[in-house]
């Protein structure tokens, strides 16, 4: 069977034109990347998660999730952990749980473009859908991101090389700017390639407010932002000389020194620019549905993620109701995780309160995660085996069709597993 | 013995290994478990097959690459050392787990 137009669940892109094809055993993409060929083959791979675990055993699937509430209900404050590659339903779902037993509710978001979000929560955002900066932006930014790697069919279908409806030669007629302290594969297509010193883009968008405000730069502009004054200009008047400037930020601003404050200025720089033209920002998200946590949990709580329910109310505080700190502070008594694997990915001194603390894991494959679960439950595949909503990096929803089914009947996705847990818990 | 900046970042290939959950794999040290240094620092610490990168919050031994699209003075890891330690956490990880029970 062939199936058209399906949303890949990887990167934040999420890629709305795949074609899959199910052959007996066989999984055949087309418009997929590395990264989302590789997901669409977990439908058949030998390693897939079909049967719930206890302590390393097989159980029966009640049972585990039995044993998975009441590891949540003995808990004093519970962490529930909400991965990126599911469907909203199912955040709703781990939200309103943490809400119910007064835990913390946390997501990717809080160790990705968390400080992102806090410096568009300080500045504001003049931002757009991709589709606009495919259609109107003639000058593309890419500020601390290789999309090359990071989002493989960013450029090809969306920013760099697509028809537009007023950019109907595609590449020809968009300028490419990119400000990385590495010459990427990005960097190597650029028509002004902006070598950044790590950790010194707030100097370099301050240099070029300077710039833009008619003040000279001096000398000492290069031995502290890295780049020459002559470089400097040259940006300047590629953007001030555009129609529309499309900026795509990532974790080089977030995650280098300055954190929300990278994020602050820049946003300060495009509010200047646009009194000369237009210019949007978009932030490129890594995971498939890490925007659209951001979004129900900011409808469910108020606040974008790191939430914490003990009071009986949410509270939000980035730093203190973080997964990673909460962890590290062993401020937590027991988890509930979902689709991410954290085991592999947060500091030695996180992963090993998870170890000691009751936790369940929801995912579709082994990983570090899974090895110190006490409970261990089949992850649904989003998007392939049930349907569900998907939040593209510029915050616009996708619905999402499924095309086959779960390889096991127990559950029909991680939002049913979720209100399982969720009724068990309530018993 | 050189002092470098450390970068870090995704690579496509590390991507396709981590969503096709095979990071219980070798593939996964092979995509992610290296360091990139330019050439230049590369021959200053005399073009070892591994290096050991030292932080202050720990240290890791990983394949040495050259890549000339880092700067001198820095080097790049794919990702976040937590992550290409794994194999080594795993390990450690499964002990805790029998100590655990």
């Amino acid at each position: 069977m062939i199936y058209e137009d399906i949303i890949c669940p990887v990167c934040g892109m999420a890629c709305d034109d795949i074609r899959v094809e199910l052959k007996e055993g066989e999984v055949i993409t087309h418009n997929a990347c590395l990264m989302g060929d590789a997901k669409f083959q977990e439908l058949t791979s030998d390693h897939r998660i079909i049967a719930p675990t206890i302590d390393g055993d097989v159980v029966d699937w009640k049972d585990a999730i039995k044993r998975s509430a009441d590891m949540l209900k003995d808990a004093r404050r519970p962490l529930i952990y909400m991965g990126s590659e599911t469907s909203i339903e199912a955040m709703k779902v781990g939200i309103d749980i943490a809400d119910y037993l007064g835990g913390i509710v946390d997501n990717n978001a809080s160790m990705c473009h968390g400080p992102t979000v806090l410096g568009i929560q300080q500045r504001g955002v003049p931002s757009c859908t991709i589709g606009q900066m495919k259609n109107r932006a003639d000058t593309v930014v890419f500020w601390g991101t290789n999309p090359l790697e990071s989002h493989p069919c960013h450029e090809s279908k969306r920013s760099v090389f697509p028809m537009g409806f007023f950019r109907k030669r595609g590449r020809n007629d968009r300028k490419i700017i990119v400000a990385d302290p590495r010459f990427t594969n990005t960097a190597k297509q650029a028509d002004l390639y902006v070598k950044v010193r790590p950790g010194y883009d707030i100097p370099l968008f301050s240099a070029m407010r300077a710039m833009l405000r008619g003040h000279e730069l001096n000398e000492f502009t290069e031995e502290v932002t890295g780049v020459d004054v002559e470089t400097i200009k040259k940006l300047m008047d590629m953007l001030l000389d555009s129609e529309f400037v499309g900026a795509f930020i990532g974790l080089g601003l977030a995650s280098s020194r300055g954190k929300d404050k990278n994020v602050y200025i820049l946003l300060e720089l495009i509010a200047e620019l646009n009194a000369y033209t237009k210019c949007a920002v978009i932030a490129n998200r890594g995971h498939c549905n890490v925007a659209g946590f951001n979004q129900v949990c900011t409808w469910r709580t108020g606040f974008p993620y790191a939430v914490d329910f003990s009071r009986g109310y949410g509270r939000y505080n980035p730093g203190e109701f973080s997964a990673t700190d909460v962890l590290a502070r062993k401020d937590v008594d027991a988890m509930l995780l979902c689709c991410a694997d954290l085991g592999a990915h947060l500091p030695r001194k996180a992963v090993e309160h998870m170890v000691d603390i009751p936790l369940t894991t929801i995912d579709v494959a082994p990983c570090p995660s899974t090895m110190v679960s006490d409970v261990v439950l089949p992850g649904v595949l989003d998007s392939m085996e049930n349907e569900g909503t998907f939040y593209r990096l510029d915050n616009i929803p996708l619905r999402a069709r499924k095309f086959t089914d779960p390889p096991f009947d127990f559950t029909t996705s991680n939002e049913d597993t979720l209100k399982q847990i969720f009724e068990e818990i309530k018993k | 013995m050189i002092e470098v900046v450390l970068n870090t970042g995704s690579t496509v290939r590390q991507g396709a290994v981590i969503k096709g959950g095979r990071k219980m794999t070798d593939e996964y040290v092979q995509e992610a478990a290296y360091c990139e240094l330019n050439p230049k620092d590369m021959a200053q610490v005399g073009n070892p097959e591994k290096v050991k990168v030292s932080t202050e919050v720990g240290d890791v031994t990983l394949y040495a690459r050259i890549d000339e699209g880092v700067s001198v003075g820095e080097a790049f890891i794919p990702e976040a050392p937590g992550q290409i330690r794994s194999s080594a956490r795993i390990r450690w990880a499964v002990a805790r787990r029998i100590i655990k029970g």
